[in-house]
């Protein structure tokens, strides 16, 4: 569940990352003036996050789930942030690779929103086992 | 002080933050490792074995150590191995409130384990809000005084960083004083919900030496009032006393059973005995933090008929609140993992200070520069700076080697281990400050980075030759404590290996960079 709830936030940070044009613009591959990407993006970064916060509090309590929400936040941003300022290319990466070179569906809004999809299938999954 | 809001804000941020930096720097490192105060302890006395046992099959053991040994006793207490804080079976026992006896034990066997005199991880632990040679009023009123204003460097922080959500992300490598902003930024903020968590509930922890008034209002200004105040509010509940009667107890099985048919298997971590062997004798037990509202969880059972006298297992209005947030600071309810976190949390918070210390020299630092050095205040503060992002760490490495190399029979031993980290930690601030005033802190940064890595490069290899655990042993028992804290003393001697190297060339870039574009200038070094 640590694990899970650790990409989740990942790729949640990077949406939310890739959805400002002060980083996206240092992303080589990211198209301009594209609003309908950043502001999928922005949604599926923003559900991203909210998702975390409602499986932490829904598996662990109120208490230890604020508590591991808070947690899993510092550990993924500190990692994405040092990340990033290395290497921008590879963290956005993070994001794109499935969509563009698996899926083959390209840099548009359904690509940012394919991460949203495949978690809330893991969570929906998980909650009905 | 600035006209605009905003600007009153950024000298009050950088003008508290740099007053208590070196302290607060202190309280936040020493607080970090207490983390792990449980696991130091147990790096600290290597010839002592860990056990993590069934609570049940403990209580065989102690019953027959107590029979044997405190049958007069009216009190007796017992920490079972369950936890990482309680790593053997302890055991102590008193008469007439007299002095008490204490024996620790292996659970399986019952035979006694001697430990080396240490300080261990708790002294380390207690020391970021106890401080060390003080009376402890005076040391609470100092740490009081420190949150204060640390929640205030935090509160104005916030005001000051207008585009906090932003910036989030930002960290310009490799632009001076902007990359020492962004960092302190990044590290500020990454882990922002953990400093106001600690700073307020280590300033609520303090409450009581703080706000004397509230319980000087209610119990008058006599001399036992505050005595009063604290065992109304916080009963200790083990309160039966001898009525010289004497009546047959049940066995500590049979109690042990009882408990936990009220509340489940594997919940306890200690209980108590009082009146023993006397019809008032209570067994009080209490039960592991499992989640932040678990403290103080306990129940009492009449030891003479098992019957249930009360359950206590949450506090209620003003109280829960309190020991809610003892335990989010103590993180008493962590396991391995979350603990970990709450030490990177800690590391990123002493890294926050750090940063905010380097960052008020670094914007000074071109000015000092064509100044020949800067004035006494500034190299003052490089000095100190020096002293406690480095001195600390290596005061520390040494409080671990004196662990190892102190003579075992020595007298105050434990004492011992402190006054080392203490006499190299202020050896570090003299050679810091006269380094900054004399020469420069440049060349004190490098040499203590050098010496930081040394000393804990010598941690393992120093353990390894003297104490019969080392990290091959460690690795070949799979004994995680000692592998973990041996592997972060190299980790960490190689990554101050690297940073004394990489400064070393930065420093002599600058040098070099200085002399060729201003030659009327002459750099310190050369003075």
């Amino acid at each position: 569940m640590i694990i899970l709830l650790s990409l989740m936030m990942s790729h949640g940070l990077v949406c939310l990352l890739l959805a400002m044009h002060k980083y996206n613009k240092q992303v080589k591959s990211f198209p301009k003036r594209d609003k309908s990407l950043t502001r999928a993006l922005s949604f599926s970064g923003w559900s991203l996050i909210t998702l975390t916060i409602i499986i932490s509090i829904n598996y662990f309590g109120v208490g230890n789930g604020l508590v591991w929400f808070f947690a899993i936040l510092t550990l993924c941003a500190s990692f994405i942030c040092l990340m990033f300022s290395f290497t921008a290319d590879v963290t956005a990466g993070l994001v794109f690779f499935l969509p563009v070179n698996i899926l083959k569906l390209g840099l548009n809004k359904y690509s940012a929103l394919i991460y949203l999809l495949i978690y809330l299938t893991t969570c929906l999954t998980l909650w009905l086992m | 002080m600035k006209s605009g809001f905003r600007q009153s804000m950024a000298w009050l941020h950088t003008w508290v933050g740099l007053l208590v930096s070196w302290l607060l720097y202190f309280i936040f490192l020493t607080g970090t490792l207490g983390y792990f105060d449980s696991e130091i302890d147990q790096w600290m006395s290597p010839e002592t074995p860990v056990f993590q046992v069934d609570g049940r099959q403990v209580i065989p053991v102690a019953s027959k150590f107590l029979l044997e040994n405190a049958q007069k006793s009216d009190r007796w207490r017992i920490y079972l191995p369950v936890t990482r804080s309680s790593s053997y079976l302890w055991i102590s026992y008193q008469k007439n409130k007299g002095k008490r006896h204490s024996a620790t034990l292996n659970p399986y066997t019952g035979e006694k384990l001697v430990k080396r005199s240490t300080a261990g991880g708790q002294t380390l632990y207690k020391m970021h809000y106890r401080l060390r040679y003080l009376p402890r009023k005076i040391a609470y009123y100092i740490v009081g005084i420190c949150t204060m204003f640390m929640l205030l460097a935090l509160v104005t922080g916030v005001v000051v960083h207008k585009k906090i959500f932003k910036d989030f992300f930002t960290f310009r490598r490799g632009k001076k004083p902007s990359s020492w902003l962004d960092g302190h930024n990044a590290l500020s903020v990454m882990s922002l919900p953990f400093h106001f968590m600690i700073t307020l509930s280590g300033l609520l922890m303090l409450l009581y030496t703080l706000m004397p008034l509230v319980i000087n209002a209610h119990y008058g200004f006599e001399k036992d009032a505050r005595t009063q105040f604290f065992n109304d509010y916080f009963p200790r509940g083990e309160a039966s006393e001898p009525t010289g009667v004497s009546a047959e107890m049940l066995s500590l099985e049979i109690l042990y059973d009882k408990a936990q048919q009220l509340v489940g298997k594997d919940n306890i971590i200690s209980f108590s005995i009082t009146a023993v062997n006397d019809v008032n004798a209570q067994a009080k037990f209490n039960l592991i933090h499992k989640k932040p509202s678990d403290s103080e969880a306990s129940i009492v059972l009449n030891a003479i008929t098992g019957e249930l006298i009360s359950k206590n297992l949450q506090e209620k209005g003003s109280k829960s609140f309190y020991h809610i947030l003892l335990a989010l600071h103590e993180g008493l309810f962590a396991n391995t993992s979350l603990r970990w976190l709450y030490f990177l949390s800690g590391i990123l918070g002493t890294g926050m200070i750090a940063s905010g210390m380097i960052l008020w020299t670094v914007k000074r630092r071109n000015k000092a520069k064509k100044n020949g050095g800067g004035n006494l205040g500034y190299r003052m503060t490089e000095g100190i700076n020096v002293a406690s992002i480095i001195g600390l760490p290596i005061a520390i490495g040494a409080y671990f080697l004196a662990n190892r190399l102190l003579p075992l029979d020595i007298a105050e031993r434990a004492a011992w281990e402190i006054n080392c980290l203490f006499i190299v930690w202020g050896l570090m601030t003299i050679h810091g400050i006269l380094r900054a005033i004399f020469k420069s802190a440049d060349n004190a940064w490098v040499e203590q980075l050098n010496l930081a890595a040394a000393v804990f490069l010598l941690i393992p290899l120093i353990s390894t030759i003297t104490a019969p655990k080392n990290l091959f042993t460690s690795l070949v028992e799979t004994n995680w404590v000692f592998i973990s804290i041996e592997i972060i003393s190299l980790l960490v001697a190689f990554s101050c290996l690297f940073l004394a190297r990489y400064l070393a060339k930065l420093f002599r870039f600058e040098l070099v960079n200085d002399l060729g574009t201003k030659p009327t200038v002459v750099p310190r070094e050369h003075n």
